[in-house]
């Protein structure tokens, strides 16, 4: 499967994206936008305001989803080029990124992370800092009880 | 009646978002209830890299705060690299508000050389996590003592100062208006 075929298939499970470039200024803009998929040319027109000032460069195209309670979580991203051609952006992408979502994600995020924390304590020839999970359990405890009140989460 | 909507919204005060940078009171909201940005920051190769993440403002300190576990730390190196990031507040599922406006924040990252302890700013962060994901909570406390070593990387957090350089807003998220701005 092409990079382009894997990023329009999974765009179909979003109602829109974010697309960042790099800005006049240097600093990186992002806007939402909903992508539009041009197989032919292998790229997804992309809409951004006449007037934030961008350029032609490297971009990003990321989708995301949390539900309401900030959960659900899952996510891709894709590397490209932002190209400006018969007056309209396209995103060009070169690979695909997976993010969060789904069993197997979690479980790549999960040793993927504890190997990667492991080699960067080592590097640094730090100790592994203790976890206080105690206090961690407080906070936990005070929240339950907020949220059986339903005075959390604001 | 949505969750965000069945919880209590605290007024704007003194140390308000929307105060202390002088923007409207609506673009604080969607600082203040928003349960996530879009961070990016730049690879080595300056192709800008976006992910969701938690935002955490401290007003006393007129800054950001976002963590990020030193097994995740991409966003981290990268900062270290080019201090030049941006967020963008374009989600406002879980916040309660209505027809909210679309947030850019463009600024300059700074992040820790210590690994974050859990004094008072990280325990409030950790607090507002908790309150804001309680799926979490209940992961949590399904997780036996014995096993909680396996998860310890995910607490040990480098900690992420975003300061605003320019802020830019759309009124009611939409693109095609004319925005506004703040340049500090």
């Amino acid at each position: 499967m092409t990079t382009w075929r894997a990023i329009a298939q999974e765009l179909r499970r979003y109602d829109s994206a974010v697309i960042t470039a790099r800005g006049l200024d240097g600093y990186p803009v992002s806007v939402r936008c909903v992508p539009v998929a041009d197989e032919r040319s292998g790229t997804f027109a992309v809409s951004f305001p006449d007037t934030l000032g961008i350029e032609s460069s490297p971009a990003w195209l990321l989708c995301h989803f949390h539900d309401e309670r900030f959960w659900s979580l899952r996510s891709f991203g894709a590397r490209g080029l932002l190209e400006h051609t018969d007056g309209v952006w396209r995103f060009r992408p070169t690979s695909f990124v997976a993010g969060m979502g789904g069993i197997a994600a979690s479980i790549r995020l999960f040793i993927g992370g504890r190997r990667r924390a492991q080699h960067y304590l080592a590097a640094r020839g730090l100790k592994p800092p203790a976890v206080p999970w105690e206090r961690i359990t407080a906070i936990k405890r005070d929240v339950e009880a907020l949220h059986a009140d339903g005075s959390a989460g604001r | 009646m949505t969750y965000a909507a069945a919880v209590k919204t605290p007024p704007a005060t003194r140390s308000d978002f929307s105060t202390i940078f002088g923007v409207p009171a609506d673009v604080g909201a969607v600082v203040r209830d928003f349960r996530s940005c879009e961070l990016s920051t730049f690879a080595r190769d300056g192709t800008p890299v976006t992910w969701p993440t938690m935002p955490y403002f401290e007003p006393d300190r007129r800054r950001f705060l976002i963590t990020s576990s030193i097994g995740l730390a991409q966003k981290a190196f990268n900062i270290r690299r080019d201090p030049r990031v941006a967020m963008l507040f374009s989600t406002s599922t879980g916040s309660g508000l209505i027809r909210p406006p679309a947030v850019l924040i463009q600024g300059d990252g700074e992040v820790a050389e210590e690994l974050g302890q859990l004094d008072e700013r990280f325990e409030s962060m950790t607090r507002l996590l908790f309150e804001r994901q309680p799926f979490g909570i209940t992961l949590m406390g399904a997780l036996p003592a014995p096993l909680r070593h396996l998860a310890d990387w995910y607490c040990w957090r480098l900690l992420i100062y975003v300061r605003p350089r320019r802020i830019r807003w759309w009124p009611d998220g939409d693109l095609r208006r004319a925005y506004g701005e703040v340049v500090l």
